[in-house]
């Protein structure tokens, strides 16, 4: 930790110069809301433009008059107080005038926000700001597609609905590597993406009307889906179905949009990335083919013990991993230790129990699919020397039933 | 002049520890408050230094997650209620009596109590940081200061919280209760209401919104007490519960909460202001109007900290607009000050220019909440780091600053000695840049879209995030100044005059400097 110190003493110092050397050193970085992709995103972005040039001219006039009446009216150049000290006539004016001011602000505000709001658009296209986003939408439908968006604790699982149904269902992971060398202090200066790069992007295509449902798992905590360029930000709550738009340009297909947790959602907050890339309606068609026969692949599967060791260690290291710690040793007295666990080595209810429905600290897995839930359980009582029992998909199914 | 002296004979004070323990005395009892916050304040501070240390580069090199988060919301908590808050209220307990004329507080043993229940709710507050072996797996509380169910509800050592909560929420409710029973019924003879000080005047009203708001706070913790250890499910969706009642429940309280922290700083700056300027305050009774359409207001705005909790169409819109409201009677005071300098006679001692700084700076963190208001756009700014920026502008060299600007203002009336100027400037100079490279950063950074409560970061905001951390450290070294300045100022100097400014308005002026133990055993008249 001193030597960290010693780093941080030199690197502020270096800053300090650089920055006294050259006053250009920040020109390339970015100094506001990102440049917008959707019509969302486009009012958002107005609407903070306007308000700082109002601010700003307001600002001129109320620090224009602070700074000329401390040049002019100090005692040491001899000024005498004036004895003025009410006018009812000035009162009103600084009531009125603001006031009036607020309603333009209002007005405009207003339509922002009932645009952002309006996720039933019917009309196939939308104009904002001299640019036009359009969608092909034959059945005349609230949205061509709808994604489920479920937050965990932390990660987001994306599902693809075809009416009331979920076609196609994954877990989305921050990138094992970066996670590993933010935890670990390592230098990460040089990791491409550093942060928001996921093991499975969300696939969206562009030219259509896309809604999302975004909530949270009923035993986890609050999260929120935020992607700046494409203007969603909505909370996901347990118990809750929240709903936001978007509609994605056709000159953005192959652009990756990515965005980060934006609620506190406990140690692993920072470690839940968004990443969204957009492609060609064709595109997204084969995308959501290859994830359904992955799917069923998977439901096909002879789990057998090592089929169920080698998918159980890529469940726990993306999702147990961070508590119970990659070799099983935990982070007591929060999350104890799998290795040698009493739990782990006893009856496989007990077990399944535990993940099925959390404990203390520990969130409801329940949303995981059987076999994943199979794998994993049977990795944790089968490595670092446990001698628990092989869990079967089936077994899970039941457990679910009790 | 020291006719209030000789009548102090008819009870010995006691000495030492025990004086203090047992002291009724409104001075004594506003010395400990603010000796108590400023403790708080360095605690607070250094917490906010240990998460500037960990954002000083991309990556993680000093503390943990769970840490960095307990950090944050340990910051949060203290620097509210352990630092700002107190500090208020001992500047009350010193002044609202000296100002009103009255010879102490209407209830001196409740005063006493309210003041010796804050250390121990402290105490419980900060606990469970030294549970758990390890100290860097402290288990304080790591859920943010607004502790969201059911994020908070998940937490083991809940009931630390919840306790200190109630206590400190006990500990206002009485302080205010004192206040106001203070302000209705001791004035001096002649003093009515529309001649009382604004210091007094932001402080009545504060007091309210204290008494309005506390038992809101306790009724959220109880819930979230009996959701944790009784198995209802307020807050708890599988069984039923909602969790954003929580937040509404809590922004009830939260918001409010907010205006507490500054409107006894407007009363400050609007009795500096005209001291230094050498002019009367400018429009006086507009200025109590605005303060309590301010407090009005803050009732009906709370959920515009929840825009993006998915409300209905009708409920963002009330609340944008009854939001955009606000900056109606906050610009009425920003004008007012502006026209009580306009055409004065200046001169720029240290509470001075900590008084302008609070105007601007202050003004300036207004402007960005009016741009937070406006929920289209908030959705972009919401739980980024510019709403961090905006909140600190507003609490850091808004409510700091005009209480720092108060102690330099009073304090050759509290000891009898002048504070040295040259170390005044100092503390003010480096204050003020540094506090501005702190958090004016934040405000871009928050725009390109860094996240608030984030322990680790996307490398596009590594520089900004560099230069925080350096103001930040700057900023809290600066402190250091101030604490030495005080101690120096209270065992010697120059000796202070009873006027101690250039002919300031207000009953305390009247009294010797230092303030005799006790002031206006006979009312003053006054006019």
């Amino acid at each position: 930790m001193s030597s960290n110190i010693m780093k941080i003493v030199l690197k502020s110092v270096s800053l300090l110069l650089l920055l006294t050397a050259a006053g250009t050193v920040f020109a390339e970085y970015n100094l506001n809301i990102p440049k917008p992709h959707t019509p969302n995103a486009t009012v958002m972005y107005n609407q903070n433009m306007f308000s700082i040039w109002v601010c700003f001219w307001i600002g001129v006039v109320v620090f224009g008059a602070m700074i000329i009446s401390i040049i002019f009216h100090r005692k040491s150049k001899g000024a005498k107080p004036a004895s003025f000290h009410e006018s009812t006539a000035l009162e009103v004016a600084w009531t009125i005038v603001p006031f009036g001011i607020l309603i333009a602000f209002g007005v405009y505000a207003t339509s922002g926000i009932l645009q952002v709001e309006d996720t039933t658009q019917k009309a196939g296209k939308i104009t904002v700001d001299g640019k036009t986003w359009s969608w092909t939408d034959k059945n005349n439908k609230k949205s061509e597609l709808n994604v489920k968006v479920v937050a965990h604790q932390w990660y987001w699982t994306y599902e693809i609905l075809e009416g009331h149904k979920t076609v196609y269902k994954f877990d989305s992971v921050i990138d094992k590597s970066h996670k590993e060398a933010s935890l670990k202090g390592k230098d990460v200066s040089k990791i491409k993406n550093y942060m928001v790069e996921v093991d499975k992007p969300l696939y969206l295509p562009t030219n259509t009307k896309i809604r999302f449902l975004i909530t949270a798992d009923a035993k986890d905590v609050i999260h929120s889906w935020w992607i700046p360029k494409l203007g969603v930000k909505r909370d996901a709550i347990p118990g809750f179905m929240n709903e936001a738009w978007t509609v994605i340009d056709a000159s953005d297909n192959g652009k990756f949009f990515r965005g980060q947790c934006a609620e506190l959602c406990g140690t692993y907050h920072a470690f839940m990335p968004i990443v969204v890339k957009a492609v060609s309606k064709e595109k997204f068609k084969e995308w959501l083919a290859a994830g359904k026969s992955e799917s069923q692949k998977l439901a096909k599967v002879d789990w057998n013990k090592t089929n169920l060791m080698s998918h159980g260690k890529k469940v726990y290291e993306a999702k147990c991993a961070a508590c119970h710690k990659p070799d099983g040793s935990g982070t007591p007295p929060a999350f104890p230790a799998l290795k040698g666990s009493k739990i782990a080595n006893g009856k496989a209810a007990d077990h399944i129990g535990i993940v099925l429905k959390g404990k203390n600290a520990m969130p409801a897995f329940k949303t995981m699919s059987d076999a994943d839930l199979a794998a994993v359980i049977t990795y944790e009582r089968n490595s670092w020397g446990n001698k628990g029992s092989v869990v079967k998909p089936a077994d899970i199914k039941a457990a679910r039933a009790r | 002049m020291s006719e209030a002296v000789a009548h102090d004979h008819h009870h010995a004070h006691p000495t030492g520890l025990k004086r203090w323990l047992f002291t009724t005395n409104h001075k004594d009892i506003g010395t400990l408050y603010l000796w108590f916050s400023f403790t708080m304040f360095i605690v607070g501070g250094i917490m906010a230094l240990v998460i500037r240390a960990e954002l000083f580069e991309p990556g993680m090199q000093i503390v943990k997650p769970n840490f960095f988060n307990m950090m944050t919301t340990l910051h949060g908590l203290i620097m509210v209620f352990g630092a700002i808050m107190p500090a208020f209220v001992g500047l009350a307990n010193w002044l609202i009596p000296m100002m009103i004329g009255a010879p102490d507080m209407a209830l001196p043993r409740m005063n006493n109590w309210s003041f010796w229940i804050l250390p121990f709710a402290a105490t419980l507050l900060v606990a469970p940081m030294f549970m758990g072996g390890n100290f860097m797996d402290g288990q304080g509380p790591a859920f943010g200061w607004t502790f969201y169910a059911p994020l908070s509800t998940n937490y083991q050592n809940l009931g630390f919280f919840v306790f200190a909560v109630h206590l400190l929420g006990i500990s206002s409710i009485m302080g205010s209760i004192n206040i106001i029973a203070t302000i209705l019924n001791m004035r001096a003879p002649g003093m009515t209401l529309m001649k009382m000080p604004l210091f007094v005047w932001t402080w009545l009203i504060t007091a309210f919104l204290l008494i309005a708001v506390m038992p809101v706070l306790a009724g959220a913790v109880t819930m979230l007490l009996t959701d944790r250890y009784f198995g209802t499910s307020f807050f708890i969706a599988a069984g039923g519960g909602d969790p954003v009642l929580f937040q509404h429940v809590f922004w009830f309280f939260g918001h409010p909460e907010v205006y507490i922290m500054i409107l006894p700083a407007f009363g400050i700056v609007s009795h500096i202001i005209p001291t230094f300027a050498r002019k009367k305050l400018f429009g006086y009774s507009s200025m109590v109007y605005a303060t309590a359409s301010i407090a009005f207001l803050s009732f009906i705005v709370w959920a515009h900290h929840m825009y993006t909790v998915g409300m209905p169409k009708a409920g963002i819109l009330f609340f944008t607009y009854a939001t955009m409201l606000i900056a109606v009677p906050t610009g009425v005071k920003v004008f007012n000050w502006v026209a009580t300098m306009w055409r004065g006679a200046m001169t720029f001692e240290t509470p001075m220019l900590f008084a302008i700084a609070f105007v601007v700076l202050f003004t300036f963190g207004g402007f960005t909440g009016l741009m937070l208001s406006i929920s289209t756009a908030d959705f972009q700014y919401h739980d980024s780091y510019f709403v961090v920026a905006h909140f600190h502008y507003v609490l850091v060299p808004g409510a700091l600053f005009a209480i720092i600007a108060g102690v330099y203002y009073w304090l050759p009336k509290w000891t009898g000695n002048m504070y040295s100027e040259t170390l005044g400037k100092w503390h003010f100079w480096l204050s003020a840049i540094s506090v501005n490279l702190t958090f004016f950063p934040m405000h871009f950074v928050g725009l390109a879209g860094m996240p608030r409560r984030y322990a680790d970061y996307q490398l596009q905001f590594a520089e900004f995030n560099m230069m925080s951390s350096i103001g930040g450290f700057v900023f809290g070294l600066s402190q250091l100044i101030f604490l030495y300045l005080v101690i120096k100022c209270i065992r010697g100097g120059k000796k202070a005059t009873d006027q101690v400014w250039d002919n300031p308005e207000g009953l305390e002026w009247t009294v010797p400097s230092p303030a005799p133990y006790h002031t206006f055993e006979t009312p003053p008249a006054v006019k």
